[in-house]
């Protein structure tokens, strides 16, 4: 810049024209760069990835052993049995409803698949689809209940939970299913590894790919989000919204059939108190991911992250050597602090993004 | 007096203000005209301390001002009866009325009986007859409307800011409003007088300030200088000038038949004690309105047609061949359409973008895009009605909810014209439209009947509906008792036949 300054007048419009160009380029690249990094602030899960990040990284460093590879590998694949079925309660919170029975559901389907494949019973891939089929037909109950008996979900499904668990004693008669075929494929292939990542977790990856579109993409997902923003004027537009609520229950209850056959198949063994307190960890990985409960929209990559972060808190407090008594009021104040930075960094970047709009 | 000085708004992106000036004296109706979308509503919503401006200054009396909210605004004599609604449909009426100031005994417990005492006068001012604990949400939009008034007359204000107190009203009901506004005039109050009704308008104000693209147009005249043709040049600037007719249906080509030939047929239908039996056909080509004061039964009809009520007795045969529908999905399916009065509640989905509100209908229960939603096509749709309706929105991106209220009304109006229904039905289709938009909304009415549709109207706007009607069946207390065309139709007779159900004397 400061050198053409000091060429003769008669350069100076040729100067003038490289060096303009030379600058715009220079500007054209700082703006790709600016608006590369407004992308990426005003992804909505950017608050709460970085909030995993930080937590990540805040147990590595008071403990490397938590990113030791079977640590975190253990981690995710606890994450992957709640990201599962959040997938689909992001659908249900965005048209302002909530399944309290997924912990049940999930019971069920696990003790199921393990009573039919037990003693040499149901060949254990069948056995999975029946269970995970199951799951759908429980999610189907659920919104018949609600549409029959004029109820909102989130009591029918208050019921439920507790009938379907009660089913996981009745089942399993409140013991351990023994003689399950654990050198079948089904347990060798599901509950191993694959490049490097649990099954579970390649699972979870194509669900999100797949549930994504459906939520963003499709006419099912258009009509959720329509219902949770305005309900009267979803009916009046013609929108069947009990049909609609049915099918997101029986996508829920699908999911949660599907988490319970993995788990079973990684934990090659059935215990009758599986999933315990199941059902407030999805909710809270669908809510902490960033889908609000208001309805309307949703997130379903934030789910996942959402999965993350109370799995990493759950895992890392062992770290941490929190006394056991503890933990829970632990979890619930880490959750709430994880929570509550999320909030605070949204704010401060819509203040920024609108500074420079 | 309240001086508004140099009134500017930015929205992100969108200028809604540019350096207005207003003001208002005490003992003065202001009206304050523009086109939907000029900023009247986000003028008086500074005014009122709702929002807060970019720049410019507000003064009260002398002093200068900044209300907090509407709350602080109130404290200080300045109230608000907003376009939009602000109530709680799941609380009392008497409860909405005295939110947030009930008065108290014994400095806890709310005082019902003042706050009865106190309500009474103030709705029979207003000519709002209905019981005090009923539900807001249970009122009919119009009674709503007198709720909200009868809220900020309540607080005795200095200075009262009406934005389309009338929009939902019927003629009886805007005559005793603007009766109240005189009063109030004439006991020294200033009220701003937001409204499309330049007949109203010119009946009650004393000055005028007319908005244009957010600028002052017209400055603070005298009434008795301007006429309607002029104010109206004002307000849609060098756009098109009205040729003051509404605009009648273009003449059907001869042997063209439309597509959809078959007409809409109720026999004897009948609801409960509140309707009919009815017999009502109705052909493709033709524009049907049914009149009625509330209670009628012309709304009834309507909710039957659209499956949100089931008739007790009789048929209805669709254009399309098909039953009467059992719910407003089947209805939707089988070819009808419904245009609400109530926009907020049953039109929009105020948070999402506007081509999602205008694609829903025919994405979602009509399948009508596939199952995988292409956005690109939505916002082509969009733009569509955009330059046909003349929508001002910054980008069909922009949720509905930051348009204005005349804006939105459009929106509501595409999202259904997009679903090409045989037979539609329209509920008050231009509430709140400025005149400009409202001769395109009626061109399009006239188009749609053109295109062999039928197409039935209820209007709270009497002109309106005899503009845009072919015939119009007149309905009092739960029956059809007759229907006026030609040159028995016109504003005068509806509301005679309509009060007296007596026909015999248009
Ligand atoms: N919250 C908001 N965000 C963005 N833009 C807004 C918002 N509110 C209003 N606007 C814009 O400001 C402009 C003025 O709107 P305003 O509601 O004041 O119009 P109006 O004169 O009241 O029109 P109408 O007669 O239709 O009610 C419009 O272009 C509108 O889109
Ligand atoms: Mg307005």
């Amino acid at each position: 810049m400061s050198d053409h300054d000091l060429k003769p007048p008669a350069q100076t419009a040729t100067s003038r024209v490289g060096s303009d160009s030379a600058s715009a380029s220079s500007t054209v690249r700082g703006r790709a760069i600016r608006s590369a990094a407004r992308r990426l602030l005003s992804v909505n899960e950017f608050g709460i990835s970085a909030v995993l990040v930080v937590l990540v990284l805040a147990i590595g460093l008071y403990d490397p052993v938590f990113l030791e590879p079977n640590v975190l590998l253990t981690t995710l694949r606890q994450a992957a049995f709640v990201a599962i079925v959040a997938y689909g309660m992001v659908f249900l919170l965005a048209m302002t409803e909530f399944d309290l029975s997924v912990g049940g559901t999930y019971a069920v389907c696990f003790i199921v698949c393990a009573v039919m494949m037990a003693n040499d019973g149901v060949n254990p891939w069948l056995a999975a689809l029946i269970s995970i089929v199951l799951g759908a037909g429980l999610g189907a109950l659920n919104g018949v209940l609600a549409s029959l008996l004029r109820i909102p979900v989130i009591i029918v499904t208050l019921g439920t939970l507790s009938a379907y668990r009660g089913v996981v004693t009745v089942i399993s008669d409140n013991a351990s299913v023994r003689g399950l075929p654990v050198d079948h494929a089904f347990f060798t292939g599901l509950g191993d590894q694959w490049l490097g990542m649990p099954v579970a977790a390649w699972f979870v990856v194509v669900l999100g790919i797949v549930l994504t579109i459906v939520f963003t993409k499709t006419r099912f997902g258009a009509m959720v989000r329509a219902i949770g923003s305005n309900r009267d004027a979803a009916a009046f537009s013609g929108i069947p919204i009990g049909r609609i609520r049915l099918y997101a229950l029986m996508v829920v209850g699908a999911l949660a059939g599907l988490a319970g056959v993995l788990n079973l198949a990684y934990f090659q063994g059935a215990d009758p108190t599986v999933g315990a307190g199941f059902e407030l960890q999805v909710i809270a990985a669908a809510i902490i991911g960033g889908t609000a409960v208001t309805g309307g929209s949703g997130t379903v990559p934030g789910a996942l992250i959402g999965a993350l972060v109370v799995s990493v808190i759950n895992g890392g407090l062992v770290f941490f050597r929190v006394p056991t008594t503890w933990t829970n009021v632990v979890t619930g104040a880490v959750i709430l602090i994880a929570v509550g930075m999320d909030a605070l960094i949204r704010r401060r970047r819509d203040a920024a993004l609108r500074l420079t709009a | 007096m309240y001086v508004a000085s140099g009134i500017t708004k930015h929205y992100q992106g969108v200028h809604a203000l540019n350096g207005v000036d207003l003001t208002v004296r005490a003992g003065e109706v202001h009206a304050l005209l523009g086109a939907n979308g000029a900023g009247k509503s986000t003028l008086v919503k500074i005014l009122v301390g709702a929002e807060q401006p970019t720049s410019g200054s507000l003064t009260l009396d002398g002093r200068p001002v900044r209300f907090a909210d509407v709350g602080d605004a109130a404290e200080k004599g300045v109230a608000i009866v907003s376009q939009e609604l602000n109530l709680f449909p799941d609380l009392s009426v008497l409860h909405n009325l005295f939110l947030t100031r009930e008065p108290l005994r014994s400095g806890v417990l709310v005082d019902q009986a003042e706050m009865r005492r106190r309500a009474r006068p103030v709705l029979e001012a207003v000519g709002l007859d209905v019981p005090v604990d009923r539900l807001v949400g249970q009122l009919r939009l119009s009674e709503r409307q007198l709720v909200e008034i009868a809220r900020a007359l309540l607080g005795e204000p200095k200075l009262l800011l009406l934005d389309e107190p009338t929009s939902a009203l019927r003629a009886a009901e805007t005559a005793r409003l603007l009766g109240v506004v005189r009063t109030l005039r004439d006991q020294g109050v200033g009220i701003v007088y937001v409204s499309h009704m330049l007949e109203d308008v010119f009946a009650v104000a004393d000055n005028v300030t007319i908005l244009r693209d957010g600028c002052v147009a017209v400055a603070g005249e005298p009434c008795t200088s301007m006429t309607i043709r002029g104010v109206v040049g004002h307000m849609l600037g060098a756009a098109k000038p009205l040729d003051g007719e509404s605009a009648k249906r273009p003449e059907r080509p001869e042997g063209e038949q439309p597509p959809h030939s078959a007409p809409l047929r109720l026999e004897g239908v009948a609801v409960a004690d509140e309707v009919g039996p009815i017999d009502l056909t109705a052909h493709p080509g033709e524009v049907v309105g049914l009149a009625g004061l509330e209670g009628s039964g012309a709304h009834t009809v309507f909710e039957v047609i659209f499956g949100r009520r089931r008739a007790d007795a009789g048929t209805i045969t669709l254009p399309t061949g098909r039953p009467g529908p059992s719910s407003e999905t089947q209805a939707v399916r089988s070819g009808v359409a419904f245009i609400p009065g109530d926009r907020r509640r049953l039109g929009l989905m105020l948070e999402k973008p506007i081509f999602e509100n205008i694609a829903i209908v025919r994405g979602g229960p009509l399948r009508g895009m596939g199952f995988l939603l292409n956005g690109k096509a939505m916002l082509a749709r969009a733009e569509h009605w955009r330059n046909r309706l003349g929508i001002r929105m910054s980008s069909p991106r922009t949720p509905v909810g930051h348009l204005s209220g005349g804006n939105q009304q459009k929106v509501v109006f595409a999202k259904w014209l997009e679903t090409e229904p045989p037979l539609v039905l329209l509920d008050d289709p231009t509430r709140g439209v400025d005149i400009g938009a409202k001769a395109e909304m009626h061109a399009a009415v006239a188009d749609m009947a053109a295109s062999g549709r039928v197409v039935l109207v209820t209007s709270s706007d009497l002109k309106e509906l005899s503009d845009i009607c072919d015939r119009v069946v007149i309905f009092f207390q739960g029956r059809a008792c007759g229907e006026l065309r030609d040159q028995q139709l016109n504003e005068h007779s509806l509301l005679e036949a309509m009060n007296t159900g007596d026909l015999a004397s248009c």
